[in-house]
């Protein structure tokens, strides 16, 4: 039995991911503040992911109760809807804290462990702004492609060790996130109906089907993927989604 | 196995031997019956016993995948034994190893129309079957020498494969969203096809060389996964490969 760590459990595309290792038979802590949709088979570690003392903590924890880390998923993130003029340094170490460093936080106490084992896997949620940009999301598309430069950083480091790294670019998909976002228009439903249909599947992703990829990511039928990113986008990085904002 | 390809055929070029059968074997596994394309008759004889013995159908043809022609005429007869086509995997390929001022202009006409153009071949040969059914999935075996150019000889190897990159990118747009259209891009895999290993594995952060069932477990997935969201992507394995 794999004992797999989920940050950002608590509910969308990670609560997707701790549901779907559920499923394989796994050990699933599921690491988050509020767990609202995640599964209730899991371990819930409340934990803040930005405090390197509570992430040593946590990892310490697990390897307590279960002796082992053999998969960790760096799900968590948070966005900033602003360009760089108009992003508060606040803003900026905020975003930097939970979408960057924590990752690195995360890796860094739970490696030694694998690298003891002789095996894990690392599978971190990037975005296809961390390849593309995204008007007003400066600091989001920033920290994304910090952690795909980690993450190959990581596979180069620790392939010797029996430990791969990789990590998913989900393009648009449907969360509490998602839905929030799109409630502020006038026209939630014509603004998402819309947006789909400039994607070359016509849809937004479901949750599980990023989780689908990160499983994947994580198994052995992978074991020869380290360094490598998928994206995960229906096609989202082929087409001009995005377009210059209004007024620019 | 899901509803949508009970009962389909995967299609695999080049599925004799190396990796190609490596593919065959993976999908076999995951419970699809067979269909192999591979000028080399002895060879598709001895693979096809090896995938019945797993418990599925399996038929050979051979063909050239650069006939055009042939391409529709097999494809035709594929469906006579098998009610659709679901999966087809654009396998077949053949080295090239000269560069710019050696290779002949017959040695770079066949390595596009091999590795290139049988992609093409096949894809219009199968995709209105899969079309008719309303699912279909279409995996390309291209090369990390598309990214990196391969040794200073693979020049029509090289950009045999990065053509299959694009074109992945334009079916996937064109064929979404019943038909997911993605590439793998193979490091050095221990094929026969591979030369060079001992400083190909100095080069490979995993220490290994590749397995045709290493890209025969990326196919499968990228063949079952379902509801997918994966389409017009390049999956590169090659166990981090700092050098070709």
């Amino acid at each position: 039995m794999r004992t797999v760590i989920v940050t950002g459990a608590g509910r969308g595309i990670g609560a997707s991911i701790a549901r779907k290792f559920l499923d394989l038979g796994d050990r699933v802590y599921g690491v988050d503040l509020a767990f609202d949709e995640a599964p209730r088979e899991i371990v819930e570690a409340v934990c803040d992911i930005t405090d390197p003392d509570a992430v040593r903590e946590l990892v310490e924890r697990v390897v307590r109760e279960t002796g082992r880390v053999d998969v960790l998923v760096n799900n968590a993130g948070i966005r900033v809807e602003a360009d760089v003029i108009d992003t508060t340094i606040e803003d900026w170490d905020r975003l930097m804290a939970v979408n960057l460093t924590a990752v690195f936080l995360a890796c860094k106490f739970a490696l030694p462990h694998m690298v003891e084992q002789g095996s894990g896997a690392i599978v971190s949620v990037a975005s296809v702004a961390g390849l593309n940009p995204i008007p007003d999301r400066a600091a989001y598309c920033a920290s994304k492609a910090g952690v795909i430069g980690l993450t190959r950083q990581m596979a180069l480091q620790y392939a010797r060790r029996g430990i791969r790294v990789s990590a998913v670019c989900p393009g648009p998909t449907l969360t509490p996130f998602t839905r929030r976002y799109r409630e502020r228009s006038g026209d939630p439903e014509g603004e998402m109906a819309a947006f789909a249909g400039r994607l070359p599947v016509g849809r937004f992703a479901a949750p599980e089907e990023i989780a689908n990829a990160i499983a994947f990511l994580a198994s052995d039928e992978a074991s020869f993927i380290t360094g490598s990113v998928l994206d995960v986008d229906g096609g989202n990085n082929l087409v001009t989604v995005h377009v210059q904002p209004d007024g620019y | 196995m899901t509803a949508m390809h009970t009962g389909s055929v995967a299609v695999v070029t080049g599925g004799a031997r190396g990796i190609g059968l490596g593919c065959a074997m993976s999908l076999a596994a995951k419970g699809f019956n067979l269909a192999l394309v591979d000028v080399l008759e002895d060879e598709l004889q001895e693979a096809t016993g090896k995938l019945r013995a797993t418990g599925v159908q399996a038929e050979s043809f051979v063909a050239d995948v650069s006939d055009f022609a042939r391409a529709a005429e097999v494809a035709g007869d594929i469906l006579e034994r098998f009610e659709a086509i679901g999966v087809l995997v654009n396998n077949a390929g053949i080295g090239s190893a000269k560069g710019l001022l050696e290779i002949s202009e017959a040695e770079w006409n066949r390595t596009i129309d091999v590795n290139l153009k049988g992609c093409f071949n096949w894809s219009r040969a199968v995709v209105p079957s899969m079309q008719e059914r309303g699912w279909g999935r279409i995996v390309s075996i291209a090369s990390i020498a598309a990214y990196s150019g391969g040794t200073v000889s693979k020049l029509a190897y090289a950009a045999s494969k990065a053509g299959i990159l694009g074109m992945t990118r334009s079916l996937a747009k064109e064929l979404a969203p019943s038909i997911a259209v993605n590439a793998i891009c193979p490091g050095t895999i221990n094929s026969g096809l591979a030369a060079g290993t001992d400083e190909a594995l100095k080069g490979i952060c995993l220490g290994r060389l590749g397995t045709p069932e290493d890209i025969g477990q990326v196919v499968a997935f990228l063949a079952t996964v379902e509801p997918n969201f994966i389409t017009g992507q390049t999956i590169t394995v090659d166990g981090f490969q700092r050098s070709t």
